[in-house]
């Protein structure tokens, strides 16, 4: 039991990942970023990039900051996007967004098969260093409570963000009123691009940050927007910890759906997309 | 009984009668007379049975069309097709070509279905190539092969495993040839050797992709199963979606039942994830696995991935068998291969193999025997029932189905320092008599008369 309660945490934390940064930014800016699933996957190839890099130094904590780098590296390249491609459309049509972002998608796409090829492309010592534990008879590998760990990590910074700092409360008002704020004095520029950063350092960080676990592959980003896409609806945009129970219930309701009933455990999610859909249109959290 | 009275003026006029048509009859009969004509004797011609001209051999050189996904997910086997079909046009040309034709490769990257039924009509149409090798997978393979029978095009088919090909979709097929091993086959290959290297079994899982290959496949081991050891229950039968990111739920499931042999029919990316995944679990403590794709997926595996003692299938082609140094052929090659590449050989060099050397000797062969160069259809009689060494050693077409006789390569994983990758030995090689179902049958058929 405990082992399929601890793979639905691994699972909802990478979930949780990806989906915060795009709650951040569909909540705030309004828009309709596809490309964000992108930033998770450029974030893995990066991340399997320098911690290939750094395996042979020897040093086994190298390997582990390592995973940090794309994080940075994503957030520069988002906040490049955010300022020259996502500002001019802001007012625009959200089928302007989504062709834009669909662009990207696929430009990013051609420069990961240009640079990483077309192969799965993987980095496994930082996984295969930890190794296992043993949890009541059961082998567990240990850098699943890592990535379990990261996904709290950022549930923390974000409550703490948007809750306690001003800064937090200043992108809560432009989320509820865009246009208030503005008439308010906040210069919404900078707020969304300091949300679109937060959105691409989460998305860069998960995609790292599972690099070890998973494989980086063509098809990679769309996989994991879709998923991203499914838990915000669910949840609703307003509140991160709602995305954080939302990813949660997806991931242990999968998890237990393999053992209950596995004929339905690719379909599980998105069932739950349509009866939210139905019952709860704004989501569960919104 | 009346009597008829014949006056003089009546007779007269019957005599004139008789004189004008005798007149008449007279002169129409000298006019149409033929003329007196001199007859000039003149020596009779005799006539000479003539045979068309020999069909000469053209001095074009020889197109073949490489088709394959080398681009895609699964690119890296499925493109090692390319490259080895290079290798050989660079031999066959060195060596003068095939009776005296260049050899030249057209390669094409088809990413989806419809760009590679685009592409084959165009290579037939526009480029007139003269056969087709094609590695994109089953999907691909079943959309071209009723277009081969309709542009009666030679066209070999690399990696279409479905039964569907010749069982269904082109039941009696002319121009169409396969050397991927029927999925059937295969199925029967891992369960044959679960029964040689885990003779006392009676639990299996058996986790496959989600998808008609996986569902098929899962359920032809499971009869073979059921005939080749039988007694054995299948206590789990997952199916994971294609592309799966977690599979920590499914490996716990798999470790709390703990079978004696876990069949895992997942491969490339799939296998990758979860084969990782397994390992920090326990996975290899808790069950023997046997995993059916493994010959796909060695150029992506570190020893570190895949432990010493794992029974994997290599399918058709194993690229340390025959020995090297005892079968130039294949040494040869993967050799070439790997100086080519940098990396270590999949199936598809073999299907390579077969399709390039069988048309080349198929050509010579059709050649020599009717003292001219041959039509398509003359390169298939001969390419029926044709047998001859390809990288995997012996095999040949058969002739009712077209179906490549190969064997099947199986063993357990084994570390070496020769090696990146983990490699099979010692190497069993099972028959295509002990694996292959005959023309027309499926294996569940076929499997039903072992019972009997």
């Amino acid at each position: 039991m405990l082992a399929y309660i601890l793979n639905g945490i691994f699972f909802a934390s990478i979930l949780f990942l990806i989906s915060a940064g795009l709650a951040l930014t569909f909540g705030a800016m309004r828009i309709l970023n596809i490309a964000h699933g992108s930033f998770f996957a450029l974030g893995a190839y990066l991340g399997g990039t320098f911690v290939i890099l750094v395996a042979d130094t020897g040093v086994p904590v190298y390997m582990y900051l390592a995973l940090l780098i794309p994080a940075v590296i994503v957030g520069i390249i988002g906040l490049g996007l955010e300022v020259s491609l996502f500002r001019p459309i802001y007012e625009r049509e959200h089928v302007y967004q989504l062709l834009l972002t669909f662009g990207l998608v696929l430009i990013f796409e051609d420069i990961f098969r240009l640079i990483w090829g077309t192969t799965s492309y993987t980095a496994p010592q930082p996984y295969a260093y930890l190794g296992t534990i043993k949890i009541l008879g059961f082998e567990y590998p240990i850098y699943a409570f890592l990535v379990i760990g990261t996904g709290l990590l950022a549930l923390i910074f974000l409550t703490y963000l948007l809750g306690k700092t001003k800064t937090g409360k200043i992108i809560r008002v432009v989320t509820e009123n865009r246009f208030m704020a503005a008439s308010l004095g906040v210069n919404t520029k900078k707020v969304f691009s300091l949300v679109f950063l937060i959105g691409a350092v989460l998305a860069g960080l998960g995609g790292s940050i599972t690099i070890p676990m998973l494989v980086a592959l063509p098809g990679l980003a769309v996989e994991m927007v879709i998923l991203a896409f499914a838990v915000i609806i669910v949840s609703g945009l307003k509140s991160i910890p709602g995305v954080f129970l939302t990813s949660l219930i997806m991931g242990i309701l999968r998890s237990f759906g393999v053992v209950f009933f596995p004929e339905l455990v690719l379909f599980i999610i998105y069932l739950v997309v349509i009866i939210v859909f139905i019952f709860r249109p704004r989501g569960l959290f919104g | 009984m009346s009597e008829v009275k014949t006056g003089r003026r009546t007779a007269l006029k019957y005599i004139a009668t008789g004189v004008i048509c005798g007149a008449v009859a007279g002169v129409g009969g000298y006019l149409a007379a033929p003329k007196k004509v001199e007859v000039v004797e003149k020596p009779v011609e005799k006539v000479v049975y003539k045979p068309p001209p020999k069909r000469p051999i053209p001095k074009e050189p020889i197109k073949i069309g490489v088709m394959a996904w080398a681009t895609g997910p699964y690119g890296f086997f499925l493109g090692q097709g390319i490259p080895s079909a290079e290798i050989l046009a660079e031999e066959i040309n060195a060596a003068g070509g095939i009776l005296g034709r260049k050899v030249e490769i057209i390669s094409i990257d088809h990413p989806s279905v419809d760009v590679c039924v685009r592409e084959y009509k165009r290579l037939v149409t526009e480029e007139k190539v003269d056969l087709i090798f094609e590695t994109g997978g089953s999907g691909f393979g079943l959309a071209i092969a009723p277009l081969a029978e309709e542009m009666k095009t030679l066209t070999f088919h690399g990696d279409v495993w479905t039964v569907e090909l010749f069982l269904k979709k082109v039941p009696k097929p002319k121009y169409n040839f396969r050397i991927a091993q029927p999925d059937s086959q295969s199925a029967i290959a891992i369960v044959l050797s679960i029964k040689k290297y885990y003779p006392d079994v009676s639990t299996v899982a058996i986790i496959s992709p989600d998808y008609a290959w996986g569902r098929d496949q899962s359920a032809m081991q499971q009869e073979a199963l059921d005939a080749l050891i039988p007694g054995t229950k299948v206590v789990l039968d997952l199916y994971p979606a294609v592309g799966e990111k977690d599979y920590t739920s499914y490996i716990t499931k798999i470790n709390d039942i703990k079978p004696d042999v876990t069949i895992v029919n997942l491969f490339a990316g799939d296998f990758i994830v979860f084969n990782k995944q397994a390992l920090g679990m326990g996975f290899y403590k808790n069950t023997k696995p046997a995993i059916t794709a493994l010959n796909s997926d060695v150029p992506m595996l570190t020893k570190e991935e895949v432990p010493e003692g794992v029974l994997a299938h290599c399918a058709h082609y194993w690229f340390l068998w025959p020995p090297h140094e005892r079968y130039p052929i294949n040494g040869e090659h993967v050799k070439k291969f790997i100086a080519k590449t940098g990396k270590y050989l999949t199936y598809n060099p073999q299907n390579a193999y077969v399709t390039i050397m069988g048309y080349k000797i198929a050509v010579e062969r059709a050649y020599e025997k009717l003292g001219e160069y041959p039509t398509t259809e003359q390169i298939i009689e001969e390419l029926e029932g044709m047998g001859f060494n390809a990288l995997a050693g012996h095999g040949f077409f058969r002739p009712e189905d077209h179906q490549w006789t190969s064997r099947q390569f199986m063993g357990l994983t084994k570390h070496v320092p020769e090696y990146d990758c983990p490699i099979i030995e010692p190497i069993t090689v099972i028959d295509p008599a002990e694996s292959l179902p005959p023309p027309g049958m499926s294996a569940k058929d076929w499997i039903m008369t072992w019972k009997k």
